[in-house]
């Protein structure tokens, strides 16, 4: 733990707080989310900017936070690569997937790629590729929670996890997605705050002069000026490319960032939503970056990672040096607000994760692939809370067993699936009138095998750096799939589509489909507020 | 309340479908070749033009520093360009294209 005596007491007092708050949220969302729209949409009735609010805090994760600005802090410039990936991915959101997946879906992304394809097969496959990200998404959040823990919190990472488990299920089961949104509006809030009061603390040391932050950043990081340059954390060319594919190619596919466009009552809003993202998003990447080089500058790399060898101390001690150095009041004040805050960041994203997993096992797998789609609402719910609690119980038991093991690497292959199985079928299905159910399944499984596959013979995980089979050599020295699996995913697709025989009910839903994408006819109505 | 999801929708080939579609992609191609062919052009310079990137343009800034900046630059005006488009354009025709196929399948407006 790097705070130590006050700042200790206070964070465990702000976190405390944050819980109390939540779960008082939570038991009062449980009162208005009234039935299946209610679980699992809000209600559709969230302005613009609220939920833009939510989908920040359930897009910025720890990772982004602490992660980045620790990339930036000991590697300098290539930390950047992920702030961009982050921001420029929602151009696609905007332009072609927020909008249609309003106006044609009822709670998940598959239900977008599944209108016109009303086989079961497609559901079945969707909802695999759907809940596979999210798993990977959320085992990378909690395994995480252990390294954080020990950093942040004086509590013993078997706890956080089991303790952050526990509260994510709650959120979800009690509170459904009314819960969790306002658990993500909080957190995306505090984050922000304490990044622009950091923020604002370090510009004022250096005059509010980024650039002789940035020269005092590449002095002490004794780099010199390769410290401002491309090229310390990313030595293979072909990684930069195949991770930038990935992340601003991907977040069109996550399933739980795509199910939160359901809880706005049209598709109007859904487009204002993402650009309230992009404007809070944005500005908060543009000061993680400045944080993490405010860190190599005031903190130091040796210090840094003395206390975490990642660098996810940077952010956090940074805070402490801001507030006036480790001891006095204002830097144990800080530090304790950003060390709770961080942990209010895990505690939304993975809530907004399980949800999504237990909507995609609910509505997808359960209702359409098992029922043909006749599920009473109330037992679509039911099952959902199940799935919730089943969900969490495994995630928990997971990183429990794994939490030693560095799986950083799971939210990039999260990406690298939606963007190589979610996002062709999406593209397709919306553009292309000869696509068919063979070819949704066809993209979906090569899209899904091809990125898993890699991964698993990559660097990240055989090898030396990996976490098995330490003696051999990596298969491959891609780090990141997208490169070759999101052109695989596209392709296959493709190509299954066209060696198929054609599927007429394909076809003539195309022209409705599009009505219905478009402008939004016969889309979920939100529902009436009584109060 | 829930609302019926299969509501009958008359074959009506393309009152104004077309030309919506049309609005649609008009705006959104060029800004999304925009946004990600920066992005990746920024990318490759990133990957393979080390010197040009490293250049110092004022103080500490360097030309990988400004070509970030401008990404961030790129999808903000974007996202702008695309509201008010979307805004003037496109939701009135959609809404009239709604009107007018709902009146067609008895469909009361909610």
């Amino acid at each position: 733990v790097i705070s130590k005596g006050g700042a200790e007491t206070l964070s465990v007092v702000f976190f405390a707080a944050f819980v109390a708050a939540s779960l008082g949220i939570t038991f009062w969302a449980a009162k208005v989310a009234k039935g299946a729209s209610g679980f699992f949409a809000a209600g559709r009735t969230l302005k613009g900017w609220q939920n833009g609010l939510a989908i920040a805090g359930d897009y910025m994760s720890a990772a982004a936070f602490l992660g980045i600005a620790g990339i930036v802090a000991l590697s300098g410039f290539d930390g950047l690569m992920y702030s961009i990936g982050f921001v420029v991915a929602w151009v696609l959101v905007v332009l072609v997937v927020a909008e249609p997946l309003r106006n044609v879906g009822k709670y998940t992304i598959t239900d977008v790629m599944a209108y016109r394809l009303r086989s079961r097969g497609v559901r079945a496959a969707a909802a695999i590729s759907s809940v596979t990200i999210v798993l990977f998404y959320l085992l990378a959040q909690m395994v995480g929670i252990g390294a954080v823990t020990t950093l942040l919190l004086p509590l013993d990472p078997n706890v956080a996890i089991a303790l952050v488990g526990a509260l994510m299920i709650t959120y979800v089961v009690v509170g459904g997605m009314v819960a969790t949104t306002y658990v993500q509006m909080v957190k995306a809030v505090l984050l922000m705050a304490s990044a622009i009061v950091m923020t604002v603390l370090l510009l004022a040391q250096f005059d509010f002069n980024i650039s002789s932050l940035l020269s005092s950043a590449a002095e002490a990081s004794g780099k010199g000026d390769a410290f401002l340059e491309p090229g310390l954390l990313f030595t293979n060319d072909l990684d930069i490319i195949s991770l930038g594919l990935g992340l601003a190619l991907g977040t069109a596919g996550l399933p739980h960032i795509m199910m939160r466009f359901y809880t706005v009552p049209h598709a109007a809003v859904a487009r204002s939503s993402v650009n309230w993202v992009i404007g809070i998003n944005g500005t908060f990447l543009l000061m993680t970056t400045l944080l993490g080089f405010g860190a190599a500058a005031l903190v130091g790399a040796s210090a840094i990672q003395a206390a975490n060898p990642g660098g996810n101390s940077a952010a956090p001690m940074l805070a402490a040096e801001l507030g006036g150095g480790s001891g006095s009041v204002g830097g144990d004040l800080l530090l304790a607000f950003v060390a709770a805050v961080a942990f209010a960041t895990i505690l939304a994203v993975v809530a907004g994760l399980t949800i999504a997993a237990a909507a995609n096992i609910s509505h997808d797998v359960y209702v359409h692939f098992l029922r043909g789609g006749d599920v009473d609402p109330r037992r679509e719910v039911r099952i959902a809370k199940i799935a919730t609690v089943v969900v969490g119980v495994v995630a928990i038991a997971i990183s429990l067993a794994a939490k030693n093991l560095n799986v950083a690497f799971l939210v990039g292959l999260a990406f690298a699936i939606a963007a190589s199985a979610n996002l062709p079928v999406l593209v397709y299905a919306l553009f292309w009138r000869r696509f068919n159910s063979a070819g949704a399944v066809g993209a979906i499984a090569v899209g899904l095998v091809t990125a898993v596959g890699l991964v698993l013979v990559s660097p990240q995980v055989i090898g030396p750096e990996g976490i098995m089979l330490k003696g051999t050599e990596p298969l491959i020295k891609l780090t990141n799939p997208g490169l070759i699996s999101i052109p695989a995913g596209f392709l296959g697709g493709w190509l299954v589509t066209l060696l198929t025989s054609r599927e007429p009910g394909s076809e003539e839903r195309f022209d409705e489909f599009e009505t219905r994408a478009f402008s939004g006819l016969g889309a979920e109505q939100a529902e009436r507020v009584t109060t | 309340m829930a609302v019926e999801r299969e509501a009958e929708i008359p074959d009506v080939p393309a009152f104004g479908v077309r030309e919506l579609k049309r609005r649609k992609l008009r705006i959104s191609i060029p800004l999304l070749v925009l946004a990600l062919g920066s992005y990746f052009l920024a990318l490759l310079g990133f990957a393979y033009w080390p010197d040009v990137m490293g250049q110092k343009l004022i103080g500490a800034f360097n030309v990988a520093y400004l070509v970030a900046v401008a990404v961030f630059v790129i999808t903000f005006a974007v996202a702008a360009i695309h509201a008010r488009y979307a805004n003037r354009e496109i939701d009135p025709l959609a809404a009239e294209i709604r009107k007018h196929l709902e009146a067609d399948a008895g469909v009361t407006e909610r």
